[in-house]
């Protein structure tokens, strides 16, 4: 029996079709998160706040995932979930100041899961403290001749409170740097989350090229002494 | 796909990496010299196909073709997907190389279970029937394997079944219809131009 075979205008428009149908289908249905190869989180200290994001491979961000804080001991001390930019935002004021580190942990759908540490010693507690004293240091670079006398004024002369204001100083200035080393390591981040190179895709089939030759080797030596 | 490490129990782990053995103990075994250079370029295309990410619509997924693998190599399908697992874990640090195991059994399996039952069929006369079992070859592997690593989570988190298999169905769709109409498209062209692989 001879096959029907359509014509190529009816093929073409239902392939077009397809095209569309399977274009709307996604628009509800978010494959990035199972399709996606692993999850990544970065992690950083911006005030008095722990700001923690996700991506997955490819650079989608990863929404309504699970996320975990946990103190060095093991302890989980916060507990959260990415909003629709795949970030979460905790307070770090109601954290003990002892704590030095936290190991922040994301968990998303289909046993995708990354962990960061950050530091907390140099950033945060430091960070805390210049918030606490937000209220006497209110901007410290554009400042006329007056007010730097009024500031003056303002800082006592208890040598730990003068510590203390200095510290406090130090870290509003040096804040933009934080957050530009924070930048820098989540553009590095970015970078190795961007997926695999053209150079690394040839690579690995190389391997798989040569895994074959080595097992041709072995079964052409098996041939030889079957025959 | 690609479970993480840090996530499946130790118990979960060593039986999906007991049963991935058992799966690479029978492939290598049929295994034999015709047959490598096509188990090697289905390696091949398993490893390529899931790392180039295709925009679909708003959002991307990328191909697994483990159906194929399963419809043209029967048991082979364990090695060239665990080769492609291992290079994806090694180079790449996709999965990981203590959930190997499990992730090639969740993949393999179904393609080659799937694989052995519609072969018989793909030589059908009936041209519809032909197509719709590659078809389901094809998307019924992608289904089949979601469905396994849900019932992983299950067991590893105690989520609800349900949950878990909705997110899997639902978001595997547009993928299932995708890596269905590739499976066509190539079996039926290895059909014109190498018959005798079918």
């Amino acid at each position: 029996m001879k096959e029907k075979i359509p014509s190529k205008k009816i093929k073409i428009v239902g392939l077009i079709k397809l095209t569309v149908f399977i274009f709307c289908l996604s628009s509800f249905v978010d494959t990035s998160m199972v399709f996606a190869h692993k999850v990544n989180v970065f992690a950083f200290v911006q005030g008095n706040s722990l700001v923690v994001e996700g991506y997955f491979s490819g650079k989608s961000r990863a929404r309504d995932c699970l996320v975990k804080v946990f103190d060095s001991s093991g302890t989980m001390i916060l507990e959260c979930k990415t909003d629709s930019q795949g970030t979460c935002v905790f307070d770090l004021g109601n954290i003990s100041p002892d704590i030095k580190s936290v190991k922040v942990s994301l968990e998303a759908e289909m046993g995708h899961k990354a962990e960061y540490t950050v530091e907390l010693k140099d950033q945060g507690s430091n960070l805390s403290k210049a918030a606490s004293n937000e209220s006497k240091m209110e901007d410290p670079a554009p400042t006329t001749g007056n007010d730097n006398k009024d500031q003056a004024r303002d800082i006592p002369l208890n040598p730990d409170a003068l510590i203390q204001t200095f510290n406090a100083m130090m870290d509003k200035k040096l804040d933009p740097l934080y957050k530009m080393l924070g930048n820098q390591e989540k553009l590095l981040l970015e970078q190795s989350m961007a997926g695999p190179k053209m150079t690394e895709i040839i690579g690995g089939i190389g391997w798989i090229v040569g895994i074959a030759g080595i097992a041709a080797f072995f079964m052409s030596k098996k041939r030889k002494s079957t025959r | 796909m690609h479970i993480s490490e840090g996530v499946l129990s130790a118990p979960e782990l060593g039986v999906g990496a007991l049963l991935t053995v058992v799966g690479l103990g029978i492939g290598l075994r049929r295994m034999d010299y015709e047959r490598l250079p096509e188990v090697a370029i289905l390696s091949s295309v398993f490893f390529v196909a899931s790392l180039i990410h295709v925009p679909i619509g708003p959002s991307a997924a990328h191909l697994v073709l483990t159906g194929l693998c399963g419809t043209l190599l029967g048991w082979m399908a364990f090695p060239a997907i665990f080769v492609g697992l291992s290079l994806q874990a090694i180079l790449f640090g996709f999965g990981g190389v203590t959930t190997l195991g499990i992730n090639t059994f969740n993949m393999a399996f179904p393609a080659v279970i799937l694989g052995m039952l519609l072969r018989h069929f793909l030589n059908s006369s009936n041209y519809k029937f032909r197509i719709a079992v590659e078809f389901v070859a094809g998307s019924g592997s992608i289904l089949i394997s979601g469905l396994l690593v849900a019932l992983c989570l299950v067991i590893a988190l105690g989520q609800s079944m349900r949950a878990a298999a909705q997110v899997v169905v639902l978001a595997h769709v547009p993928v299932m219809i995708i890596e269905g109409l590739i499976t066509v498209f190539v079996i039926e062209f290895i059909r014109k131009v190498r018959p005798e692989m079918l």
